[in-house]
Formats: C-alpha cells, sequence, structure tokens
C-alpha cells in the first residue's frame, strides 16, 4: 500500500480513517519484515473450562470468545489504543444527521468452507442480532439499529433510530463475529464456518478446541503457526505449572496474584496492559439508605483504592474517577478523579446525611469472578475507619446473575472494556437493561444522547467530561480501580499482546526458534 | 444363585430408578438452568423465557421426567443439550479414559497394599506395623487436591521428572503416553492402598488370634504355610467386600483427580455437566456411574459366596 492511497481514503467525507491507517501501518510493518518471520508450529493456550458455546451470538465466556476471535472477524474491531479499525470492512461514512451509516467490505475475503463473504453476510449476522426473538446477549448494545441493508454484494448500510456517532464502536462487540449466511446454526460448536486466521478443526468442551492455520486467510501471510490448541484446565495452579515445565506455551487468564507467583521464573513472561474492565460496587439510588446522596458520598470516601487493588489485583490496578471512562480512554476527563481517601471526611458526611453513630449495610458477593470477594473484604475493612460497617453476603456463583445482580441494593461486579457510549447507555442511562444503581439523571441521559449526535472529537469529548464529573460526584457506582489485562508466555512466543479490549489475538503469534 | 442374582440385579434397577429421580429433583432445587448457564450475564427475564422455550425447559417437570425415562427404556440417552451431540459419543471416550486410570490404580493398591497388610497384621506393633500404620493414616486424611499438588511440586515443578498436566494432543490416548498416567494415578492410589491395607491388617490380626490358627501353629505347621493357608484365605472375605467399596469411592475420587491433572476423564465430564445443568449428560453419567457402583458390590457379594462356602445364595 503506497502513502498516495491512504491519502485517497481521507478524502472521503466524515470518514472515520483513523483506523484504516493503522491498518496501513500494520501492513507497511508486515511487508518489510515478512522475511525474517518464523512460520510453523503449535502453541499450546492453557484457559478456564468454562467455555459453552461458540455461536457468536452468544459469547459471554473468556474461551468462548478468545476462540471465536481467531475463528472469525467482525466488521470492525479494537485496536490496542482503544480506538476502532476495519477489519472485514475496509472503510464506512455516515450521513450528516449520524442516523444512517455505508460500510464498504472487502472484496478478497472467503469463509472457511470456500464461499465468498460478501454483505448478506453482513446484513444475515447483524440482523440475527437485533432479533429479539434470539435473545443474544448483544441485543441491549444494538438494538439502536433499526434496519441493516446490502446495497450492493460489498455495500452494506445500517439505519439508526436516532443520530449516533458510535456504531462502530458498538459493531465491535465480542458477538458482532460474522457468521456466514448459509451455515448450520445447531453445529456451531463443531463445524464453525467463519473467515478469521484459524479453523475449528475440533471441539471437545472440557478438554481442547483444536485451530488450524486458514491457508487463504485475507490478510496475507498470516498467521504464521500452524497450530493452536485451547486445553481447558479446571486448576490455575495446574495451568501455571504446565506452563513453568513448557507443557503449554501460553496461560490466560490469569489474576494479580497469579502473575504476581511468575515474577523471576525462568522463560516466562506475563504482558499486562491496563484496560477499561473494572470491578465495581454499585448501589441502588432508590434505595435507603443509597437514595441519599451523602451516604453514596461518604462510602466513596471512605473506599481505600490502593487498599482494595493490592487486596484483589496485586496491585496491579489503575485509578480513574467512580465512571466507567479508563484513564486509557481517549474520552477521558482527568479532572473527574475520585476524592482521596478521607475516612474522617467520610464520617462528617454520614453525620451530616442523618448516621452520627455509623451505619450498617449488606454488600453483596460471589465468586463469579476471580477478586470480586477480595474487593468486598477489603472494601469492608477500609470503611470500618469511617464508622460503617460493611456486611458482606457472599452468594453462591451459579445463581449470581439470576438472583442477586440488579436485584440486591448493593452489589459488586465487574465489567468488561467498553466505549464511553457503549458503558455509559448499558450502565447508567435511565432505561439502560443493567443500570445496576437504578441511576435516573435526565440531565445524563441528555448528554449521553448528545454525545451521540456531536459531530467531532472535541464536542463528544467536552460532554463525556461532563458526564464523568457528574457521576463521580453523584456516586451512584464505586469503581475502585481498572483492571490490567494478564497474558502469561513462554519466552518461545512472539506476536502476543495482552489487549486492552479483552480480546486474545493469535493471528500474529510466531515460535521463536530459540 | 439364579434367584438370588434376579432378585439382586431388579434391586439394582430400583437403585437406578431412584438415583435417576434423585438427580433429577435434585437439579430441580438447584438455582439456575441451563439457559442461564448458556446466557450468563445475558440472562435478562425475556431472554431467559425465550431460551427455555427453545431448550424445551419450559415443560413440567414430570413430563419431562418421563420423557427422559420413556427414551432409556428404549437405548435413547438423548443429546446433550449443550455440546448438542448424542450423550454416547461424549461418554464413550471419557469412560475409556477413566477406566485406563482406575484399572492402573487398582493394579497397583490391591496388591501392595493386601501384601503390606497381612505383613503388617502378622507382627502387629513392631516398628514396620508402626511406620506402615502411621504413614496409611496420613494418606488417608490427605484429601487427593493436596496429595495431588503435593505431587505435581514435587515430581515435576522441582525433580522435572514427569509431566503436571495430563492433557492430550489429538491422536493420543492416556496408553499411547503412559507419563501422564503416573501422577494421577499416585493420587489416586494413596487412599486406596490405606484403607485397603488397613482393613487387611486388622483382619489379619483377627484371624491370627483364632484357636483354628494358634491350633496349626501348634500341631508344627510351618509359619509359612498357616499364613497361606489358614490365615490370608479367613482374612480376605472382608478385604473383598472394601475393594469393591472402593470402586464406588474411586469414581468419586476422580472427579478431584480429573480437575487437579486436567485427565480427559468422566470426572471432568461430570463436572462440566453440573456446571453447565446439561441435565440429560447429568442423568446418563450419574446412572452409569452408581450402575457401576452397584454392579461392582453384586460381583463382591458373588466372590464372597464362592469364597465361603458358609454364606448360601438363594
Amino acid at each position: 500500500m503506497s502513502l498516495s492511497s491512504i491519502g485517497l481514503m481521507f478524502r472521503s467525507k466524515f470518514t472515520l480513517v483513523f483506523g484504516v491507517m493503522v491498518a496501513a501501518v500494520f501492513v507497511l510493518a508486515a511487508c518489510s519484515s515478512d522475511a525474517e518471520v518464523n512460520t510453523g508450529g503449535t502453541i499450546r493456550v492453557g484457559t478456564t473450562p468454562d467455555s459453552i458455546t461458540l455461536d457468536p451470538a452468544f459469547l459471554t465466556t473468556n474461551p468462548d470468545i478468545w476462540i471465536a476471535k481467531s475463528v472469525y472477524n467482525n466488521i470492525v474491531s479494537w485496536t490496542h489504543e482503544l480506538t476502532v479499525q476495519p477489519e472485514l470492512a475496509v472503510e464506512w461514512e455516515a450521513n450528516d444527521a449520524l442516523t444512517s451509516y455505508t460500510f464498504k467490505l472487502r472484496k478478497d475475503v472467503k469463509f472457511h468452507n470456500g464461499e465468498d463473504f460478501t454483505a448478506e453476510d453482513v446484513v444475515f449476522t447483524i440482523g440475527r442480532l437485533i432479533d429479539k426473538e434470539l435473545a443474544s446477549p448483544a441485543l441491549g448494545q444494538l438494538d439502536f439499529i433499526t434496519a441493516v441493508v446490502a446495497e450492493d454484494d460489498y455495500t452494506v448500510r445500517f439505519e439508526l433510530e436516532a443520530p449516533n456517532a458510535f456504531l462502530p464502536e458498538a459493531l465491535a462487540l465480542y458477538q458482532g463475529k460474522i457468521l456466514d449466511s448459509g451455515v448450520d446454526l445447531d453445529n456451531l460448536l463443531h463445524a464453525a464456518n467463519g473467515t478469521g486466521a484459524f479453523m475449528l478443526e475440533e471441539h471437545i468442551t472440557g478438554e481442547r478446541a483444536v485451530l488450524k492455520r486458514n491457508p487463504d486467510y485475507w490478510d496475507e501471510g498470516k498467521p504464521y503457526v500452524d497450530e493452536v490448541i485451547f486445553f481447558y484446565m479446571a486448576e490455575s495452579q495446574t495451568r501455571l505449572e504446565a506452563l513453568k515445565s513448557g507443557t503449554l506455551d501460553i496461560v490466560v487468564p490469569i489474576g494479580g496474584s497469579e502473575a504476581a507467583g511468575l515474577q523471576g521464573v525462568p522463560g516466562v513472561t506475563v504482558d499486562q496492559v491496563s484496560s477499561g474492565s473494572y470491578m465495581v460496587m454499585a448501589m441502588m439510588t432508590d434505595v435507603a439508605p443509597f437514595d441519599n446522596k451523602l451516604v453514596r458520598q461518604a462510602l466513596q470516601m471512605a473506599t481505600d483504592r490502593e487498599a482494595i487493588s493490592q487486596a484483589a489485583y496485586f496491585g496491579l490496578g489503575s485509578f480513574g474517577g467512580d465512571h466507567p471512562i479508563p484513564p486509557t480512554d481517549p474520552y477521558y476527563n482527568p479532572d473527574a478523579a475520585a476524592p482521596a481517601y478521607d475516612p474522617e471526611g467520610a464520617k462528617k458526611l454520614l453525620a451530616e446525611a442523618g448516621y452520627p453513630d455509623g451505619i450498617t449495610v449488606t454488600l453483596h458477593t460471589s465468586p463469579v469472578f476471580g477478586g470480586l470477594v477480595d474487593m468486598a473484604v477489603a472494601f469492608k475493612e477500609s470503611t470500618a475507619a469511617a464508622g460503617i460497617n460493611v456486611e458482606i453476603s457472599r452468594d453462591p456463583t451459579d445463581s449470581y446473575w439470576s438472583k442477586v445482580w440488579l436485584v440486591e441494593p448493593f452489589q459488586s461486579v465487574h465489567w468488561f472494556h467498553r466505549d464511553p457510549n457503549g458503558a455509559l447507555s448499558i450502565t447508567y442511562k435511565s432505561d439502560a437493561p443493567w443500570n445496576e444503581a437504578h441511576y435516573n439523571n435526565p440531565k445524563v441521559d441528555q448528554l449521553i444522547r448528545d454525545a451521540r449526535a456531536a459531530k467531532t472529537f472535541d464536542e463528544r469529548k467536552a460532554i463525556f467530561g461532563e458526564i464523568q464529573l457528574i457521576l463521580t460526584d453523584d456516586v451512584p457506582r464505586i469503581i475502585p480501580f481498572f483492571m490490567p489485562v494478564l497474558v502469561a508466555m513462554s519466552d518461545k512466543v512472539e506476536g502476543v499482546f495482552a489487549h486492552p479490549g479483552n480480546n486474545f489475538i493469535l493471528k500474529e503469534a510466531r515460535l521463536n526458534s530459540n | 444363585m439364579a434367584q438370588f442374582l434376579a432378585r439382586r440385579i431388579s434391586l439394582i434397577a430400583l437403585t437406578l430408578l431412584v438415583v435417576s429421580l434423585a438427580v433429577f429433583a435434585i437439579t430441580e432445587i438447584l438455582p439456575g438452568d441451563v439457559a442461564t448457564a448458556i446466557l450468563g450475564r445475558g440472562a435478562t427475564p425475556e431472554n431467559l423465557e425465550i431460551l427455555r422455550q427453545e431448550l424445551g425447559l419450559n415443560a413440567p417437570v414430570y413430563s419431562r421426567y418421563l420423557d427422559w425415562v420413556w427414551g432409556i427404556l428404549h437405548w435413547d440417552w438423548g443429546e446433550s443439550m449443550v455440546q448438542k451431540r448424542p450423550i454416547w459419543d461424549l461418554v464413550l471416550p471419557r469412560l475409556s479414559n477413566s477406566a485406563v486410570l482406575a484399572g492402573f490404580a487398582f493394579l497397583v493398591a490391591v496388591p501392595t497394599a493386601i501384601a503390606t497388610g497381612i505383613w503388617a497384621g502378622i507382627r502387629p506393633g513392631g516398628l514396620p506395623d508402626h511406620a506402615v500404620s502411621n504413614a496409611s493414616l496420613v494418606a488417608i486424611s490427605l484429601p487427593e487436591f493436596v496429595t495431588g499438588v503435593l505431587l505435581i511440586v514435587l515430581f515435576s515443578s522441582t525433580l522435572h521428572w514427569l509431566p503436571s498436566s495430563s492433557i492430550l494432543l489429538p491422536g493420543e490416548s492416556p496408553l499411547s503416553k503412559p507419563s501422564i498416567l503416573i501422577l494421577p494415578t499416585l493420587t489416586l492410589t494413596g487412599v486406596l492402598f490405606a484403607y485397603i491395607m488397613r482393613m487387611t491388617r486388622a483382619n489379619v490380626m483377627g484371624v491370627m488370634e483364632t484357636s483354628y490358627v494358634r491350633t496349626a501353629i501348634l500341631k508344627g505347621l510351618p509359619m509359612r504355610k498357616v499364613i497361606l493357608r489358614h490365615v490370608v484365605p479367613n482374612a480376605m472375605l472382608p478385604t473383598i467386600s472394601v475393594v469393591a467399596m472402593n470402586i464406588g469411592y474411586m469414581l468419586g475420587g476422580l472427579i478431584i483427580v480429573d480437575s487437579v491433572f486436567a485427565y480427559p476423564g468422566l470426572g471432568r465430564l461430570l463436572l462440566t455437566s453440573i456446571t453447565q445443568r446439561d441435565i440429560p449428560l447429568l442423568q446418563a453419567l450419574a446412572l452409569l456411574i452408581s450402575g457401576v457402583y452397584a454392579f461392582s458390590n453384586l460381583l463382591a457379594d458373588v466372590a464372597y459366596a464362592l469364597l465361603n462356602p458358609r454364606v448360601r445364595l438363594g
């Protein structure tokens, strides 16, 4: 690709070309270093056994999301800088009102069964996700799409119910992986047909998934290794020992204490990147005592974030405000950081709120995610100095999502990275599907709508900046820290990185010769 | 004998029926079902309703149970709700892996445990007896997940002699890669050895004190002959029951050993079927395991009768 063709792309009106540029740089870099790249070999990955489906519409667990990432492609995807880049799309543009988007698609893409990838497949896949009868967890993030239309074989148009600058971000979601429109939907766990760098050769639930190199992959020359095998292993100790002894090449996911345990182990490195994933304690703002803003602020001020990050993630967390936009995000507002730990100040706020003798609250938690229970315990300890007695209810994992989450007034959960609009829309808008705090602030609702309709980055940044200030002041949810994404791997592995969007990308993975 | 067998087998059938009812009832009481497992956090009430309808979970309990029983009676074990594969295709490879592991553990544990038990039992109170008895107490008290991790740390992480996990590449089986069997076998053997050894020792001690053994010794029979002819056959009878009971225990131990070593056996499949609430798969595994348990006990009873003419079957 020449520089002039990049220039050509810049000319299209109101196009988000940033991603195209990143991709172009990648292509240039790949062209220059092709000669030295080692190819071939098998990469063995140890992961958790919670695999349940490879139907993209129902991806929710880590191993499923990661295997699907290698087998399928989205039309757009997240860069390491948390911007959106084209994947099966080449470029896109929106109308001036931001209510209609046109995506141009790559013409050189084939599915694993040899069929051509066309606009029809995008219409099928996204149309399926926004079908209420399918009940995909992606519905809540895509339901602003009213129609998906194939204009020709390589052009797709999306119609939106209201102006929204964040359609590309929304389409980069885990569940947005493009299926072949003629696929047998009942057999996706064993016979996936994607466009991705690897083809699914074998899938045995609870045992392993075998992926073979796709020789006709559209991103030429990639992937570099012949085979990737994911092993489902229940015990984290077993996974780590297997990595140390060379039986495995990569172990994901790992938590903070596991990363600390791997320090200084010869032949093993841990790649780490701060991310937008976070743990949160949400308070229902319409249930006493959390309906009193002073109580919420007292809890906020009594939160020792350093101590909680230490307890729950071995001190690897990064700190932002009490809102879901992380310091790594281009839209982050540093003025909206959370107040420092001040138990005396919290005591005063509590007295002002009418609780001079302290207060007792019950925090629900569960080991559904590594570190959640540790966060709750550290929170209990940090708030005790302010006269706040946190009783911890440790609930069973089996029913946490259906019986506790969104039901109990004070609960702890985790969230993976999303773009600012996505994160705010699904958890803070008054009509959000996962409004954990029952937050109902017409001003924030309006600002979110304004941000979606704003035409330039600077306008959007100003609006999101204001939302961040409001949320940190209003504290519907306490977000003590943002989690890093960690990948443990052997020194033999190159080209694999921790991705801030919790994507695990193997198409550039290779094994060096030593 | 035939009448005895017929009665016992029909009792086993009844047991299996009760087991299947119990498993069904328990999974009904447990919070969550296969729909919440599939949807995870996406389990909004509307989504759950749609998926339950699709999976047929909305039918009343009794009708789902009767459908399942009807299928079993026609040797139709059904499909896994999550993996959408025939149950037997999932169970058979795991069953053979587990049988290999359990077989190895028995081959190692039973002869050594019996030999050690006899050896310790004929000289109770000596130093070797104390050593073996105390060691076996430790082995009984340590759960497999502790023994397993200790063995990994020692033989794999420190000495680098053996692989730390029992993962298999495509085309491999445990028998084609026996090194992966050693640590799981040792882990399973620990408790098994200790139980059988202690039982044998106690029985041998008991028999040694009987008057017929004293008579045999006093009439000048060589000690060797006393032990082989009189002590061992009599002391073996209760040991047979212990071995048979331990087949049931082994199947439980397999769940933990499969997890610690990532061994592709029945235990992991069972655990997966429970966490995913995959009822047809769980039912099939529960029936299979209780069936093995019941039949091994039946075998023990028959063996008991054949060895001991005082017991009459009928």
